[in-house]
């Protein structure tokens, strides 16, 4: 709530799997519930929000009278740390600029991936750049706020690593392009377009025997869930190997 | 008197364009978010959504019931 004279922790507020506060590195105490509610929506919303909205969106079920409370009581059983995490006026919270979110990186990394002719640096399609795509936001969180921004999070972390794996395979990095692409398949194994992009790299690598391999598993995959072919295009992915 | 429940039913909808049914639609699936979500099935008929979902709401309304919920034979 206040900056102290002294230097301020490393504070990291992380929302990707499990939620966790750090300070520099290290793990802290676990936060009472709505003290981890608040911290989790303000890294999600990642702007300064109106005490009542935040207020209404995590009691949502409450009166406004007793969700002010609530509120009021959250902040009130912040650590000494973690209340150097949020900045506090009679009318609005944030976190601190100091603060570091993981999603906030994440969403970035994801977007710059997804802008067409953006040239991306090497980190950008590292193992630590997949596996921070390869996560969801508070998997166990059920609340209205959370599952929106999960569900959104989810979309773009899927397209995201089909396009990791496209800009892996540009440049002849075939394992890690298929680590990108498997990473998709796992978000959702009946998605046609990230089974296409691990065929494609075992394809341009050479491994025939694999691409087919790939396509097989889908296939069945898909009479067994869905009572369904694969689409003619990812036929025609491997058309001429089938022919052989 | 039985503790009250939130259930919870999420519906992922996207198209595959070119296959011979293109709707999927993943439906995750729990009586009581307190246990987190207890099933998830994929269908490909509107049709078949909406049975799922009726029949949900109806074991919500009544746990009692068993509707046997589940995704349409193969």
């Amino acid at each position: 709530m206040t900056i102290g004279t002294t230097p301020a922790p490393d504070l990291e507020v992380c929302i990707l799997g499990t939620f966790r506060f750090r300070a520099g590195g290290s793990r802290l105490p676990a936060l009472a519930g709505g003290s981890q509610r608040l911290l989790a929506l303000l890294g999600l919303r990642d702007r300064v929000l109106m005490r009542a909205g935040v207020a209404g969106t995590l009691w949502p079920e409450s009166t406004e009278e007793h969700a002010h409370s609530s509120l009021r009581s959250a902040l009130g059983r912040l650590s000494r740390v973690s209340r150097e995490a949020v900045v506090v006026t009679p009318l609005d919270l944030c976190l601190a600029e100091h603060v570091n979110v993981d999603i906030r990186a994440a969403r970035s990394l994801a977007r710059r991936l997804l802008e067409p002719g953006t040239v991306v640096a090497d980190q950008d399609l590292d193992a630590g750049a997949i596996r921070a795509l390869s996560v969801d936001v508070l998997p166990d969180w059920y609340d209205d706020w959370v599952l929106v921004e999960a569900e959104e999070w989810r979309q773009l972390r899927l397209h995201a690593l089909e396009a990791a794996a496209d800009r892996l395979l540009a440049v002849g990095r075939f394992g890690e392009a298929t680590g990108a692409a498997l990473a998709a398949v796992r978000v959702e194994p009946l998605r046609e377009s990230a089974r296409a992009a691990v065929i494609r790299v075992h394809l341009a690598e050479g491994n025939q025997s694999e691409a087919l391999r790939e396509f097989a598993r889908y296939r069945t995959l898909l009479r067994a869930e869905l009572g369904l072919e694969p689409t003619e295009h990812l036929h025609r992915l491997v058309a001429e190997l089938e022919a052989r | 008197m039985p503790p009250p429940r939130t259930g919870l039913l999420i519906i992922r909808v996207w198209i595959e364009d070119g296959s011979e049914q293109p709707l999927r639609a993943q439906v995750s699936v729990t009586h009581d978010v307190a246990g987190g979500i207890e099933q998830t099935v994929t269908l490909v008929r509107a049709d078949d959504v909406a049975r799922f979902v009726d029949d949900w709401i109806a074991e919500m309304l009544d746990p009692t019931r068993s509707t046997g919920m589940s995704a349409p034979e193969r």
